[in-house]
């Protein structure tokens, strides 16, 4: 019986207040998501102080949602996100070469008798992604006629990992896709969102993905940027392939070191945890991520 | 010309009437003869001279005015003051007309409801392609966070409303859909009453139906669909963006019609997925709330995380079904000029009939219809699109306002000039009765539940509480400001009324309560008394209109007014009315310089208002703990005032002048009380009495110490342990007062016994002012930060 790899996977994210919050809500999107690549063993999600209730629900887009309120004053908020999750790898390879021209699956959505593709709106602007002019011209190069889709999204991430610097607190979640294309700087959701951007530009679908990377590389191979919190990257689709994960932060399609928890049309709609506070004045963010391989559960448990 | 017996008198009023071409006449036909509605209208409107229109528009305008329909005090600061002016002649639909309006604009709201239903639901009109997915997937009032959400009965629009153009041929289009939540309700309904009572004969003619049972429709609606558990009466509330709102007014003259609470998000709390409306007397449930705040700022957990306008945590109260949204969150959506346009294919695949309404193309400038309008003297035609109204009548329909707002150009075509932001007016839309009794509203005939809906006394939220305490303070200290500008002008020519050495006094007095700054205080030095008379006259004339200074009458009042705005919903109109009229005259008088006998014609103005004010609250409001809060504020800082001007005399070594007790009984309205008593000079004993002891006159300390004291203990949810202290220090006090030999004077020789009196009771004040706004107020305010 074949074996995906394990992880044990641990999210903490801790708020500290400079005062007393009296109340607060929050909406936590922390479950990794289940798919035939991705098998979820068990998962918890601890939060102290105590929340007064807490509801799992399933969003728009099929990511697990809990939602908890905490009345009790606090000066500090902890969530912890536990689970135990098992990775498979593709079924089959990817050979960016054989995908279709990526003019192709533009048009496929505009065909008249095109019956309704729901993964339509990964093609439009979205809150965190606007459609700036200047997206479309620095895609460009990376689109010449005729050229198959992924190969053609491959070598518009591998642009974005060599010509942007990684460069943690030149912007913020709110810093726009043009501002970052501009500066030619930013963080895992910058370039998952400037690629997204890209791509929408020219018509093609593309969608956001958080999640975590594999903690310590396996020996020999070099530890992956932004393995220390939580990870974004995107996902395009292709006819006849599905869909397939780009990592422009790592130059990497993901594989098997990558964990995905949630997907949506930008970061706005799986924002790991956010929340209302009432009071608690200034507030500081401290936020930890480890995934380490384990070993299989006993067969019998399995 | 028109051929009908008012002809001579008609044909003169519209001498420059004229419509451009391609454009409907409301008023003439081809071969302009006025239209029946319009004919019977003229027949019965009375003196329909210029002269007669010309008085009747002033006074619609001055009846507006003071009602507040424009008043924002707001505005000012951000321009956004705008005029809303309502035209005399009524605008006229005749019956037959509106039954096509009507049947037509009912469909219309089922159709966008079910429309609401599918796209939170299957999306069946997606995935059949009866809609672009741009159209829907694209548009930022497609709200995810909705998605799967049913809401209680499945009603996603309890209020709609549609604007509609009429088009050259004659023929009625939709130009837009006001879906989320329709504003223009209320002002249809204010312009009726103004409107209707100058034209009684006229409307009694023309048969006009009432718009008066709509709002009870929508109220029995929202009440019945309310989702309640264990029987309790179901707890509905309007909710506001706040006075800054542009249409604020309207929000607070709904909440009064409809018998809602007025709340803003801050008002409002969810716990455990159930609406909480925070009030002084603990959390209250809230099963229903009507919203004029946009989807998007409704929660900032779920929708724009940057609104502190919302209520974090409402959405998922929404999805739990604890809570009805009138209308549902996601609504906005229906707004789109596209969406119009599939709307004939959308209909015969939801409702299975064909789309009786026209819709105006999404990218179609509307050529408006023209009606008469009364300008400066004269007929002129101008611009209209109408604004209909549709609730939900409970049963899967709508019922219809019969009547509307309609909106005026203010003088080109387009219907930008239309808008209300841009300073065009309204008219009052009169619906002409069918003949044969048919059409009207269909919710006259449903059999009337009766609710016993939550007594106010639990509901005087806590905001509204704060409010109405300072509305006491500053009400009490505007007109405290008055007497003592009145107690000085008329004793500046008088140097037998205010001898000259009484004077440091008096001015310190008036330094102490901001009147006058340090340096015009001390100016006295060697100048004559004439000369230093003036000074202080312009000193004092001057500083009282300054409403950028504080402590002045202007800005005193000024305040007044704005709290008062901001609690108005529970302030009668006729108290309302007092307190704008009296802004808008201290703010006409602060344009140039005035006399010292204008001045005191305003002060006693003022004055006379605002003892009208204090009468009208004690007349009208009833005793609830949102009156509790006015009366203790009122009380405070009479007792503040009373005792700070007594300090200053019963400090000085002439506080045996007769002069100076008559100053300072006239400061707290006590010289007539002390003659019909005294009969004599007054003394200082018997003034002390008077002033401080005496628990008879309602201008003593003692009288200020025993009301507070039986407001306070009947405070809902007040444990002893918050005030006891203050408590026992009061009825403490009080005891002193009472055991005194105050006949013999026994009190008053001794300095230490009156210090403690006065000192104790401004400490009282202060004490009680701390503690009344830690249990009450002081987490109203906290605002939510968003965390992402």
């Amino acid at each position: 019986m074949t074996r995906g790899t394990f992880y044990r996977v641990e999210h903490e994210t801790r708020y500290v207040h400079t005062g007393r919050a009296s109340t607060s809500q929050h909406v936590a999107c922390l479950r990794p998501r289940v798919s035939p690549r991705l098998t979820l063993h068990d998962h918890e999600l601890d939060v102290d102080p105590e929340p007064g209730a807490m509801v799992e629900r399933v969003d728009y887009f099929g990511n697990a949602l809990h939602q908890f309120e905490i009345l009790t004053p606090y000066q500090e908020m902890r969530a912890v996100s536990r689970s135990l999750v098992e990775v498979w790898p593709r079924a089959e390879a990817i050979d960016p070469d054989e995908s279709l021209p990526w003019e192709a699956v533009r048009d496929a959505a505009l065909a008249a008798d095109a019956p309704f593709d729901p993964d339509i709106e990964f093609r439009y602007a979205s809150p965190y992604v606007t459609l700036d002019p200047s997206l479309a011209v620095f895609a460009r190069a990376s689109f010449p006629e005729g050229r198959p889709f992924i190969a053609a999204a491959v070598d518009l991430m591998r642009r974005i990992h060599t010509e942007f610097e990684f460069d943690p607190g030149s912007t913020t979640i709110t810093t726009p896709v043009a501002r970052v294309l501009a500066d030619r700087h930013g963080v895992c959701q910058d370039f998952a969102h400037l690629q997204i951007g890209c791509l929408r530009a020219l018509g093609l679908p593309a969608r956001y993905v958080s999640g975590y990377l594999l903690t310590d590389p396996p020996p020999g191979q070099p530890r992956l940027v932004g393995a220390d919190a939580s990870h974004a990257w995107l996902s395009v689709r292709c006819p006849r392939v599905g869909w397939v994960d780009l990592d422009p932060t790592n130059n990497a399609l993901p594989d098997v070191r990558h964990v995905t928890v949630a997907w949506g049309r930008d970061y706005g709609d799986v924002s790991p945890l956010r929340g209302i506070v009432l009071g608690g004045q200034r507030q500081t963010l401290h936020v930890g991520v480890s995934v380490i391989p384990v070993e299989p559960p006993s067969a019998q448990s399995a | 010309m028109p051929r009908t017996p008012t002809d001579n008198r008609v044909s003169a009023l519209l001498r420059d009437y004229a419509v451009p071409k391609g454009h409907f006449d409301e008023l003439l036909d081809d071969g302009r003869v006025l239209r029946p509605a319009w004919d019977l209208f003229a027949r019965h409107a009375g003196s329909l001279t210029a002269e007669a229109l010309d008085r009747v528009q002033a006074r619609v305008d001055r009846q507006i005015h003071e009602n507040g329909v424009t008043f924002n005090v707001y505005a000012a600061a951000d321009g956004l003051a705008r005029p809303w002016t309502l035209d005399v002649i009524p605008f006229l639909v005749s019956a037959p007309e509106w039954q096509v309006i009507e049947g037509d604009l009912r469909q219309r709201a089922r159709l966008l409801n079910a429309v609401a239903s599918d796209l939170y639901g299957r999306r069946d009109l997606l995935t059949e392609r009866l809609l672009p997915p741009a159209l829907i997937l694209q548009h930022s009032g497609f709200l995810r966070a909705c998605d799967g959400i049913r809401p209680p009965g499945g009603v996603y629009l309890h209020l709609v409303a549609f604007d509609l153009t009429r088009r050259a041929d004659g023929r009625w289009a939709v130009a837009e859909t006001r879906a989320q939540s329709p504003s223009g309700a209320g002002y249809a309904i204010e312009n009726r009453t103004t409107i209707a009572r100058l034209f009684p004969e006229a409307f009694r003619a023309l048969k006009v139906q009432p718009v008066g049972g709509f709002l009870q429709g929508l109220r029995r609606a929202l009440l019945e669909d309310a989702p309640t558990s264990g029987g309790d009466a179901p707890h509905v509330v309007l909710l506001t963006p706040g006075p800054y709102n542009e249409t604020y007014f309207e929000h607070a003259y709904l909440a009064k019609q409809l018998g809602f609470p007025l709340v803003e998000g801050g008002d409002l709390t969810v716990r455990r997925d159930r609406v909480f409306i925070k009030t002084v007397s603990g959390l209250r449930p809230v099963h229903a709330l009507l919203r004029r705040l946009d989807d998007d700022y409704c929660d900032p957990l779920e929708l724009r995380a940057d609104s502190t306008l919302g209520v974090p945590g409402l959405v998922q109260a929404w999805r739990a079904g604890h809570v009805l949204v009138a209308n549902a969150f996601g609504t906005s959506l229906l707004q789109s000029r596209a969406l119009a346009d599939h709307l004939p294919r959308v209909c015969e695949r939801l409702l299975g009939e064909p789309l009786a309404s026209v819709s105006l193309g999404a990218d179609e400038r509307p050529q408006l219809s023209h009606a008469p309008v009364w300008s400066r003297g004269a007929v002129e035609s101008r611009g209209v699109i109408l604004r209909v109204f549709l609730a939900t009548d409970g049963d899967g329909g709508y019922q219809v306002l019969p009547g509307g707002l309609a909106r005026i150009s203010s003088g080109g075509n387009d219907r930008e000039s239309v808008s209300s932001q841009r300073g065009g007016g309204s008219k009052d839309t009169w619906v002409l009765a069918n003949p044969n009794g048919e059409g009207g509203s269909r919710s006259e005939g449903r059999p009337a539940r009766r609710y016993a809906v939550a007594a106010d006394e639990g509901t005087t939220s806590s905001r509204t509480a704060e409010h109405l305490y300072w509305l006491g303070r500053y009400a009490e200290r505007s007109e405290n400001c008055a007497r003592l500008l009145r107690a000085m002008l008329s004793r500046l020519t008088d140097n037998d009324a205010l001898p000259r050495r009484l004077r440091t006094v008096v001015l310190g007095t008036c330094r102490t309560h901001g009147l006058l700054l340090d340096k015009e205080a001390r100016h006295e030095g060697g100048a004559s008394i004439e000369h230093t008379s003036a000074v202080l006259e312009r000193a004092l004339v001057e500083g009282m209109l300054d409403g950028k200074k504080h402590h002045s009458l202007a800005f005193n009042v000024a305040q007044t007014v704005r709290v008062a705005a901001a609690a108005r919903e529970r302030l009668s109109s006729d108290n309302w009315r007092l307190l704008n009229r009296l802004h808008q005259q201290l703010a006409d008088s602060g344009g140039g310089p005035i006399g010292l006998d204008e001045a005191l014609e305003i002060v006693d103005q003022t004055i006379i208002a605002l003892v009208a004010v204090g009468g009208l609250e004690m007349a009208h409001m009833s005793r609830d703990h949102g009156w509790r809060f006015l009366s203790i504020g009122r009380h405070l800082e009479r007792m503040s005032y009373v005792s700070a001007t007594f300090e200053d005399v019963a400090e000085s070594s002439l506080r045996s002048e007769p002069a100076l007790l008559e100053w300072l009984l006239d400061l707290s309205d006590s010289l007539v009380g002390y003659r019909l008593r005294f009969m004599h000079h007054p003394e200082w004993p018997h003034v002390v009495d008077l002033l401080l002891l005496d628990s008879q006159n309602p201008r003593s300390q003692a009288f200020q110490l025993a009301k507070l004291a039986k407001h306070v203990r009947l405070l809902p949810g007040m444990q002893p342990t918050d005030v006891a202290e203050l408590l026992r220090d009061i009825d403490r006090l009080l005891a002193v007062v009472a055991s005194g030999d105050r006949t013999q004077g026994e009190l008053f020789s001794r300095h230490a016994v009156l210090d403690n009196i006065i000192g104790q009771g401004q400490q009282i004040a202060t004490g009680l002012s701390d503690a009344l706004t830690l249990r009450y107020f002081s987490h109203v305010y906290d605002l939510p930060r968003a965390t992402v």
